[in-house]
């Protein structure tokens, strides 16, 4: 990729997590037997009015003020017309026209190149649409389709980026970041796996220098970060492909084969589609006085910027730690709970970003936060302090035991028999006999090389299978060879 | 506001109608002589034209779980049900 640079946007689909519908009173409840979470209004039987909840305008600006955006202060909800089974009013509630929130950014994290400002067009709330189950490989083939509309009328957030990402690795980042925001905000629980979040990704090459646009491709059916990521990274080949080969890219809505690993052509965009949007007479518009947007942004927890500034300042982090704990709510939340038990700040992040990172990393991406009790990392940091185990033992054997049955550190410790010697009576006997079996070695020690102590301490390690007490042995054997 | 003879076309295209040339040009002309005589009213008027009938603002509910309809009432009318679901016809790309 010399010649060609990628221009990317991407179009962001969330379902808040309200309890009841946008319009209607039906639980929003995921996994649900199928059309048991229906009523007249979120089937569109004729004579249904919508009323609108109130806690998905809010989750909406919410949004929108952590992608410090612009709060509409005036606002209505069109018709969003288009003939599909998966709409049962044959419209959709939209906000084509007067988005709540406008003009945001999100700056996300880059490295060593530091942050990049990711320009947000729009935030807007809508209905989400019913699921359908077409019967065939693919829709083309389906003979028929099954509809389910538990889902019709989950409130939806709709993200919109300026087309500021030029990379798939950019891309990637940006999803994780507002992922992470949204869930600090809680008005999404983003579970990629279950829908909750979705996205689409609009991208074009152009020479390196141009500030023209080229002819864009939509991607769609993204499930997961690394299929955007791998995606994105097949379509900048495929389309720079094209652009050497002196055709034109066409501009298509194309769809992501997963297990292919390939983008297939779905469907023309020659032409932008009409949807003949007008304001919905049975939804009043909404005015959002000053006072109510203040109270919104007044309930807004710290954000991922502002945690990341006070592990800093407050715990003395590194910038990098601080970056990586603030990466997720829950990891964040995870480490400020653990050093509540154990106030050695440092010490509990390298824990974390090594040790409890690794077994985290071994799970599905969408897995939430750390499947561990901060008081059982707690537990473990002071059974090392107090000398009851070495960080070998901690690390290789019990940590992994806890991951893997949920049991207390020490009930590990005790039913593997993992106590340290520290018994000095205990251990004497078995010094003795290393410096016995090893007189030359002794011979350089006292000859000034300092460094055999680690050869030593390490014969009486492994004549107590690893339980001696290191520190212990290599004061013991100091105190040894004074005499 | 006026409309192009590619609009017409387009417009043609989305309700499949296959319009000549001529037939575009004739109805991008009617279609003006209409959209002139909005313009007119338009400029006469001293407010905003009215983008919603209702006077009303804000008028919310909280977010509270009601009980949800019977899946047999929800699928009592619908022509051909399966596995729980409305079964509808395949679905055709334009």
């Amino acid at each position: 990729m010399h010649d060609f640079e990628a221009v990317i946007g991407l179009e962001i689909h969330v379902e808040l997590s309200t309890a009841s519908k946008i319009f209607c009173s039906c639980p929003t409840t995921f996994g649900a037997e199928v059309n048991t979470q229906c009523c007249p209004v979120c089937l569109g039987l004729p004579g249904s009015l919508p009323a609108m909840n109130r806690k998905a305008v809010e989750y909406t600006v919410k949004t929108g003020l952590a992608l410090n955006c612009r709060i509409a202060q005036h606002t209505w909800f069109d018709r969003k017309n288009y003939f599909y089974p998966d709409l049962p009013k044959a419209y959709q509630v939209s906000q084509q026209d007067a988005p709540l929130c406008t003009g945001g950014c999100l700056e996300i994290p880059m490295g060593e190149k530091g942050t990049k400002k990711v320009g947000i067009n729009r935030v807007h709330l809508e209905e989400e649409v019913g699921k359908s189950l077409h019967a065939g490989e693919t829709i083309i083939d389906a003979v028929y389709s099954l509809l389910d509309y538990n889902r019709a009328g989950i409130p939806l957030i709709e993200i919109v980026t300026e087309p500021d990402i030029r990379s798939a690795e950019e891309a990637q980042v940006f999803l994780e970041s507002l992922r992470n925001i949204v869930r600090y905000i809680e008005v999404s629980d983003c579970k990629m796996q279950e829908g909750s979040l979705r996205c689409d990704a609009n991208i074009s090459l152009r020479p390196k220098g141009s500030t023209v646009f080229g002819t864009k491709t939509e991607i769609k059916n993204l499930n997961s970060f690394r299929a955007v990521r791998r995606a994105l990274e097949y379509e900048i080949k495929r389309q720079a492909g094209v652009l050497k080969d002196g055709l034109a890219v066409e501009a298509e809505t194309r769809h992501w084969d997963e297990q292919k690993g390939i983008t297939i052509a779905m469907r023309s965009k020659e032409h932008a589609s009409y949807y003949r949007c007008f304001a919905d007479p049975n939804l009043v518009p909404l005015d959002l006085a000053a006072e109510w947007i203040g109270q919104m942004e007044a309930e807004l927890p710290e954000l991922p910027g502002a945690r990341r500034q006070r592990f800093i300042d407050g715990y003395g982090l590194p910038e990098y730690d601080a970056q990586v704990l603030t990466s997720s709510k829950e990891m964040a939340d995870f480490f400020e709970e653990v050093v509540k038990g154990y106030n050695d700040p440092k010490t509990v992040s390298n824990w974390i970003m090594t040790d409890i990172l690794r077994h985290v990393k071994d799970q599905d991406e969408e897995t939430e936060g750390i499947p561990l009790a901060p008081a059982s990392l707690v537990e473990l940091l002071q059974l090392i302090e107090q000398g009851t185990i070495n960080r070998n033992q901690a690390k290789e054997i019990v940590l992994p035991e806890m991951f893997e049955d949920g049991k207390s550190p020490r009930q590990i410790v005790k039913e593997k028999g993992l106590e340290q010697i520290s018994d000095t009576s205990q251990l004497e006997g078995v010094i003795a006999s290393v410096l016995e079996a090893n007189p030359d070695v002794v011979q350089d020690y006292l000859g000034g090389r300092e460094k055999v102590m680690g050869f030593l301490v390490g014969q009486v390690l492994k004549e107590t299978k690893g339980k001696a007490n290191p520190r212990l042995v290599n004061e013991m054997i100091r105190e040894k060879l004074k005499q | 506001m006026s409309v192009t003879k590619q609009e017409i076309k387009r417009l043609g295209e989305m309700i499949y109608l296959d319009l000549t040339d001529g037939e575009s040009v004739r109805f991008a002309d009617l279609l003006n002589l209409v959209l002139k005589k909005a313009d007119d009213l338009l400029s006469g008027l001293k407010d905003k034209p009215l983008r919603h009938i209702s006077q009303l603002r804000n008028r919310m509910r909280e977010d509270g779980v009601g009980i949800p309809l019977p899946k047999e009432k929800v699928l009592a009318n619908a022509a051909e049900t399966q596995d729980g679901c409305f079964r509808v016809p395949r679905i055709l790309e334009d």
